[in-house]
């Protein structure tokens, strides 16, 4: 490169190549196939590419007879109809065989046991344990290493999509239907995922964290989801919780262990313990917590919880202590 | 030919500069000498008092016709219309139990007697007038622009003064604020658990209030009320009638009326005109919500046992609770965080089941209604 800014411009474009939601560094045997079948597309074209290339360069520079020869009909034959058709069905075949594109795969894998809800404009989970108990969180997803887990992709308003890029291929989430999605991941990891179909005004802002564990963790953080809520330890957090009480929040979000069963929002048992808040829109603290709770409309547009503007700074640190502590 | 046609045009033009500059300087020196006559006591020429009239109700008749009048038959209408007016408007322009003041014998023009006014108007007309008021006649425009439904209740009064004596508006408007004892006075009388005359008017101070577009407060929490009446007086809360009533109140006043409401136990309201398949819909909102329309269940913050910064239920009418419904979904109640809260959640419902939920509310019975935990100042 001779070009100053060549290296950099370089360097920038590569830094979209890595990261928690990068197709190119899958973490699953599903996302590993289309890694695959990406590098074989991306070789294939770039080998046409310089095949065409080379063929209009030699149309203007080769000497008379190389051109007179390249004029002949065998060029379009092979090259316009036999190699497209040849490729395309082979790209094809694999696709539906190998991968088994469509719903195919999940209808051979084991019983669902994790269900995602889309929603506007966040992601409910459910896990399903081996008695048929349901634990409900939201806006993260736990996945055990080596195994294969179905998991059943419905909707609760309207189409959404389901994409982890280094876990799996988009999958939609269609209102009335079911789809399974199987994944088995092969190391353990944080990736991100995000709502792939437009959905409405916070579509951007549909996202959700997936760690992949090894299957002891996997299974103690299964137990910790199935958990109740901690109780409040300190003055403050018991304020909080008596805040959370007495302003009806319990009317739309559920905390367990606690009076709150409203089953609108995002379920708040360990709220404290995730990554994220807000599918992904704000790392998790206290601060976090009370911009949220009074001004959620302005960090993510149309979102439908109100902004509970009426409390004062004092109240809204217990408020946010309390849900801080729900680890 | 050309050239004198052009000299033509320059001789008129040069004479409409000059007459407008000579019009300009005389219409000043007409406005810096005085000489206008700006005394109500001297009256108009009968010329312009006839121009003026002609105007004003060229001016009205115009601009009311894309006005279309709600029903106004409704008796809780002409109820809350005639207490409104007894306080806001019968000083001016008098009633059937009291003439005007005689301070206002010397406005020009005279307020008139509104005796007839719903001969001499029709509906809208009367409605654009008092909602936005008379330039340099006096006429105030409605204090707060965001309540057109408040409007319709004095244009509803006014359908029924032609034919009123003087027993039924003393008895539609809640008695007569006496020549004696004027409004601002009796506002403040409420002391030790003693509900004043000016609130009781609307509100009752014994009974249910006279009509369900008014909110029996009886119940509601020494918190709820104090920042309702406190919203109304800085008008966050929309209300051409309540504004003014609250604008009027010191802060100890708003305490001593918010203490006294609260001391008093809710009672059940009339029966609904709803069926009981709405209420039983109703009932559903209320106590479970519609989570598919992202609708919680009105009671879990409004059942008693939530925050007394929020209100209760029990007690209130389907009338009141359907017109405030209406207002947040029409965004005229959202400039408080609480009001910005309901609108947010009173915006998904349907108007089936805005009717619904208000005659759920209507029907309940406050006395199966434990009271919220304790709240006194």
């Amino acid at each position: 490169m001779t070009r100053p800014f060549g290296t950099p411009l370089l360097s920038l474009i590569l830094c979209g190549c890595g990261g928690a939601q990068s197709i190119l560094s899958p973490l699953g045997d599903e996302a590993g196939e289309i890694d695959a079948l990406f590098w074989m597309v991306a070789g294939l074209s770039a080998a046409i590419l310089g095949g065409v290339v080379s063929l209009a360069g030699a149309a203007v520079l080769a000497p008379a007879e190389t051109r007179r020869r390249l004029a002949k009909p065998w060029l379009i034959i092979w090259g316009g109809i036999v190699v497209p058709v040849v490729s395309l069905t082979g790209f094809l075949t694999y696709g539906l065989i190998h991968l088994q594109a469509g719903a195919s795969r999940g209808a051979q894998g084991p019983d669902p046991m994790i269900t995602i809800v889309g929603k506007r404009w966040w992601w409910e989970v459910r896990y399903t344990d081996s008695a048929g108990n349901e634990v409900r969180s939201a806006n993260e997803l736990y996945l055990p290493v080596g195994r294969a887990v179905a998991i059943r992709l419905v909707s609760d308003d309207v189409i959404h999509s389901f994409w982890v890029p280094r876990l799996a291929g988009k999958l939609d989430m269609i209102p009335g239907r079911e789809t399974v999605m199987t994944i088995r991941t092969t190391e353990q990891g944080i990736s991100r995922g995000q709502c792939a179909e437009f959905c409405g005004g916070a579509h951007a802002m549909m996202s959700l964290y997936v760690m992949t564990l090894p299957e002891i963790e996997f299974q103690t953080r299964l137990q910790h989801e199935a958990s109740p809520s901690r109780p409040p330890a300190t003055d403050q957090e018991k304020r909080g919780l008596a805040i959370f009480s007495d302003y009806g929040c319990g009317a739309c979000h559920t905390i367990r262990g606690t009076s709150a069963v409203g089953t609108i929002g995002p379920d708040l048992t360990h709220v404290g313990s995730r990554m994220s808040l807000g599918a992904a829109t704000l790392q998790n603290d206290a601060a976090s917590f009370a911009r949220w709770i009074a001004d959620n409309r302005h960090i993510k547009p149309e979102n439908l919880m109100p902004a509970f503007r009426m409390f004062n700074a004092e109240e809204l640190a217990d408020l946010s202590a309390y849900l801080d502590s729900l680890q | 030919m050309g050239a004198r046609r052009s000299i033509r045009w320059k001789a008129i033009g040069t004479l409409v500069l000059v007459g407008a500059l000579l019009a300009l300087i005389a219409m000043a020196a007409v406005a810096v000498s005085g000489v206008y006559n700006v005394a109500a006591s001297s009256g108009h020429w009968v010329i312009t008092d006839k121009l003026i009239r002609f105007a004003v109700r060229r001016s009205i008749v115009m601009r009311s016709l894309s006005i279309d009048a709600p029903d106004l038959s409704n008796e809780g209408l002409v109820r809350l219309g005639a207490a409104h007016y007894e306080l806001a408007c019968a000083t001016c322009h008098g009633s059937p139990s009291k003439d005007p003041s005689s301070i206002v014998h010397g406005m020009l023009p005279r307020p008139p007697s509104l005796h007839n006014a719903a001969i001499e108007w029709t509906p809208e007309q009367l409605f654009w007038i008092i909602r936005n008021g008379l330039k340099l006649t006096g006429m105030p425009a409605w204090s707060d622009l965001r309540r057109d439904d408040e409007v319709w209740t004095v244009v509803g009064f006014l359908q029924r003064l032609p034919d009123m004596d003087r027993n039924e508006y003393v008895a539609l408007a809640g008695g007569s604020a006496d020549d004696a004892s004027p409004a601002r006075t009796e506002i403040g009388q409420a002391v030790s658990g003693e509900i004043s005359e000016a609130c009781g008017r609307c509100h009752a101070s014994a009974g249910k209030p006279q009509t369900g577009l008014v909110p029996d407060l009886r119940g509601q929490s020494w918190t709820y009320l104090q920042r309702a009446l406190t919203e109304y007086r800085d008008g966050k809360r929309a209300s051409g009638i309540m504004g003014p009533v609250a604008a009027a109140l010191q802060p100890a006043e708003i305490d001593r009326i918010a203490q006294s409401y609260s001391q008093r136990r809710a009672i059940k309201g009339r029966p609904g005109s709803e069926t009981s398949a709405s209420i039983g819909h109703g009932r559903i909102i209320a106590e479970q919500g519609l989570p598919q329309q992202g609708i919680p269940p009105c009671m879990v913050c409004h059942g008693g046992n939530a925050s007394p910064q929020y209100p209760r239920l029990h007690g209130l009418s389907e009338e009141y609770v359907a017109a405030q419904l209406s207002l947040w979904q029409r965004g005229r109640r959202d400039l408080t965080a609480h009001g910005a809260v309901m609108s947010t959640i009173a915006k998904r419902l349907s108007d089936e089941q805005l009717r619904d939920v208000s005659a759920f509310v209507g029907n309940l019975d406050p006395s199966k209604h434990a009271p919220g935990a304790g709240d006194s100042p």
